[in-house]
């Protein structure tokens, strides 16, 4: 059986592959076990980076949970996401699907999706009242830079997300 | 994985969120391939190839509308001092776009389905 934090990877890595897939610019879907290893390199390297950087030790373990709370919430929405593209999918190709059955379910997404932003922006303040500004450039320069879905699969060559 | 989260989930996926990964416009583009195959009327098939081209450049238009808004969120994430007013502002506008960009493209989703006779649908879809 699998470990939570493993399942959380495989979530993760799921929804980054599939979204991939789904790109304006993206024709062929990344190995997603290559995905997999480049997500779980790119967080042992985040965990380091934070206990580096973050010089007051109560703080560094605060963002560390914060980090945490993130992938919880990744996962949790990732799920969401790839039930409701499964769901849409199905509509879509239903030859008698009425539009308020689209209205429904995207309406129903709309609703996770707000909720999505919401927790988000939260735990986002979170991080930066946990560190100070320099150390905040430093992290979240390595996030959006490693941690990008793009960047993930082509590296440096990768042209922005 | 953060950013991935927030480029598809947290800001809607670009055109992809617009139907949740059912209309990016390499898939109009794969409809557009199948649909030459299913459709022998040509007369149907250039009415229906003309709402996929809308369909496509409706997807593009609201990539760059999602893109210029993931560069707004992105200065916002790196920018210590910034506040969520700064954020919800960016996310509000691209909420608005994303909620249109839905309504259009169940607009041309049920203008192509028009056109298209059961079986052609079937055959559309059953490739996928």
């Amino acid at each position: 059986m699998k470990s939570s934090a493993g399942l959380l990877l495989t979530t993760i890595t799921t929804l980054v592959v599939v979204l991939l897939a789904s790109c304006a610019t993206l024709k062929k879907a990344p190995d997603p076990g290559k995905v997999q290893a480049q997500i779980a390199e790119a967080r042992a390297q985040e965990l380091e980076l934070v206990r580096a950087t973050v010089a007051d030790p109560a703080r560094a373990e605060r963002l560390v949970e914060l980090l945490a709370e993130r992938d919880r919430l990744v996962e949790k929405h990732a799920r969401l996401l790839t039930a409701h593209r499964q769901k849409m999918a199905v509509l879509a190709a239903d030859y008698d699907a009425r539009r308020e059955d689209f209205e429904v379910l995207l309406a129903d997404f709309n609703r996770q999706r707000a909720a999505a932003q919401k927790e988000t922006i939260d735990l986002v303040a979170d991080m930066k009242a946990a560190t100070t500004a320099d150390e905040w450039a430093a992290i979240s320069k390595f996030q959006l830079k490693r941690l990008a879905p793009r960047k993930l699969v082509y590296g440096a060559a990768a042209h922005g997300g | 994985m953060f950013w991935a989260f927030m480029y598809w989930y947290f800001l809607g996926g670009g055109a992809a969120g617009i139907s949740a990964g059912a209309l990016s416009p390499v898939a109009v583009e794969e409809l557009s391939d199948r649909l030459a195959i299913v459709v022998e009327d040509p007369v149907r098939a250039d009415a229906a190839q003309s709402t996929l081209a809308d369909l496509k450049k409706e997807t593009a238009a609201f990539d760059k509308k999602f893109a210029a808004s993931g560069k707004a969120v992105k200065r916002s994430y790196r920018d210590h001092g910034a506040g969520r007013a700064e954020i919800e502002a960016v996310l509000e506008q691209l909420n608005r776009d994303w909620e249109r960009g839905q309504e259009r493209a169940l607009d041309l989703r049920f203008e192509l389905r028009e056109q298209l006779t059961r079986e052609e649908w079937n055959a559309l879809y059953s490739v996928e």
